[in-house]
């Protein structure tokens, strides 16, 4: 007998009334879900939309300790469970090791975020080879290698993988070539794996604007210069506000949903229209 | 009206990748032109042949034997170039190797990491060791190589489309940060051609196969490449900058 496809039309239409948020809820419920880098910023805002959804997330970071009380805030609002694992992406020991703790705990893998990153800014010309290699190895090397090890649960399950580029994979950025290098390269690797894994995983990427992250405004950071940076930040950008984790999270969620089973190798921009590529 | 920058006198050409196939063509294109051109390969007799073509031309070369992704021999041969052929104004980064074919799920770490230094790391260390140089010339001109495979998802090239697509967004970067300083960066995007590269992992009925689905009809020839380089280098494109550029037959290829 023919598996059928994980990726099935959406309900609805043919003249059946059907709420797209009944759907919705359906879809997300019981669904495992691993997100990496997900201690802060963007990966932690999709994180919690996916546990609000009734999905348990395997949220990652490089420490331990943080993860865990990350996992514990989690769970802490109702919804899907959580696990905090600390891992670095550039080990293939480590990402194997998350993939099956999160097996053992959970019994299934439907859905991988890939959202750990790393940056360094300067000149090309004045940036070392270390420097370089370590934003290709967290965000290139990291990304392969937690797609590999989530390969055969998700083609288990008909699954869907998210990973994460950047505006300046498009547009390049000044005195950051290694970030915007590593961004292009993402949506390259998520084009080549969407066609690898048709049809029964869709593969997909987020290349974000600007976003307002604890990273990029610390809780101590003065309240003064938090508004001028966002107001410097906005101006150029067509719908004037610099984005949010939760902007980045609900692109997250339609690619993830069940509206989007005939969407794969594509990226969504979440941008404030800054740039239209 | 403005005064357009007009290439100095006195610089020279570094093509990496010279040994064979569209770095060789790139070289013997400069050499035409009348620029001094540093061969550079990993393939010491295949650079030799070019650099003997050239001096046969009656055109100044130096052949170097180096691995364009180690950042020693980067070092060494950019010194080496400058001091017997003048500083380095252009630098066409054409040295790659292609992957195994095998899809994500069975590609080794080995392997993964090794396209990506020999593709990527490679531009990263020519460009990073060039920039002093065109930066004290006021004029310059980066061509890296990345492919249309860059941008079209075709399963089995992972390591390779990854690395060539990094390099678009180190181009796009490194011509915002040297704009204003005359130096132009810019990518090419070819589609099939045919170099001793493909013909080592190709067999005849698959060039001709893959030269089908182009809407010209048949793979590159090197030469049609190096065409593109040499009007990315020249001052008719002194306005064209962070671009990549599709040579692909006229089949529509989005990047």
């Amino acid at each position: 007998m023919k598996t059928p496809l994980p990726n099935p039309p959406p309900q609805g239409g043919k003249g059946e009334a059907v709420s797209p948020f009944d759907v919705g809820r359906e879809w997300f419920k019981g669904k495992v879900a691993i997100v990496t880098g997900a201690r802060i910023g963007i990966g932690r805002g999709i994180a919690e939309m996916l546990v609000d959804a009734g999905v348990s997330v395997v949220v990652t970071g490089r420490e331990t300790a943080s993860m865990e009380q990350a996992a514990a805030r989690l769970e802490e609002r109702g919804g899907g469970r959580a696990l905090g694992i600390g891992m670095d992406v550039t080990s293939p020991d480590d990402v194997r090791r998350t993939v099956d703790q999160t097996l053992e705990r959970f019994g299934r893998l439907d859905f991988l975020i890939n959202s750990a990153g790393t940056r360094q800014f300067g000149p090309l010309h004045e940036t070392s080879l270390a420097e370089w290699d370590d934003v290709m190895d967290v965000q290139v090397t990291g990304t392969f290698l937690c797609c590999q090890a989530a390969i055969d649960s998700l083609l288990g399950t008909g699954g869907r993988i998210i990973n994460m580029g950047s505006i300046y994979g498009y547009l390049g950025r000044e005195n950051g070539a290694s970030y915007a290098a590593s961004k292009s390269a993402v949506v390259a690797l998520t084009k080549v794996l969407a066609s690898e894994l048709a049809p029964r995983v869709t593969v997909n990427a987020i290349a974000p604007g600007t976003i307002e992250t604890e990273r990029r405004y610390p809780a101590d950071m003065p309240e003064e210069e938090r508004n001028a940076d966002r107001a410097k930040r906005a101006a150029p950008v067509p719908l004037k506000r610099v984005g949010t984790p939760e902007d980045v999270a609900w692109s997250a969620m339609f690619l993830l949903g069940p509206g989007a089973s005939w969407i794969t190798g594509q990226v969504m921009h979440p941008n404030g229209g800054f740039v239209m590529p | 009206m403005t005064e357009l920058p007009r290439r100095p006198d006195g610089i020279c050409a570094l093509v990496t990748g010279a040994g064979s196939g569209i770095g060789r063509s790139v070289a013997l294109r400069l050499a035409e032109l009348g620029l001094p051109v540093a061969a550079v390969d990993i393939d010491g007799k295949g650079v030799e042949r070019t650099a003997t073509v050239i001096r046969s031309m009656g055109a100044r070369v130096e052949a170097y034997r180096a691995d364009a992704s180690s950042e020693a021999d980067v070092a060494r041969v950019f010194r080496d170039a400058e001091a017997a052929l003048g500083p380095i104004g252009i630098l066409v980064n054409v040295a790659g190797i292609q992957s195994s074919g095998a899809t994500v799920r069975d590609t080794s770490l080995d392997e993964w990491r090794r396209v990506l230094r020999v593709n990527l790391n490679s531009v990263f260390l020519c460009c990073r060791a060039a920039i002093p140089g065109m930066l004290g010339l006021g004029w310059g001109r980066i061509v890296s190589t990345s492919s249309v495979l860059s941008a079209r998802g075709r399963a089995g090239t992972a390591p390779y489309a990854t690395s060539k697509a990094g390099i678009v967004g180190l181009t796009r970067s490194l011509a915002l940060e040297l704009a204003d300083r005359n130096i132009t960066v810019n990518a090419i995007l070819p589609s099939m051609v045919d170099t001793p590269l493909v013909r080592s992992t190709s067999t005849e009925e698959q060039i001709v196969a893959r030269g089908r689905e182009l809407g010209i009809g048949r793979v590159a020839e090197p030469e049609e490449i190096a065409g593109v380089v040499a009007f990315l280098i020249s001052d008719d494109a002194s306005y064209v900058s962070g671009h990549s550029l599709t040579i692909s037959g006229g089949s529509y290829i989005l990047a």
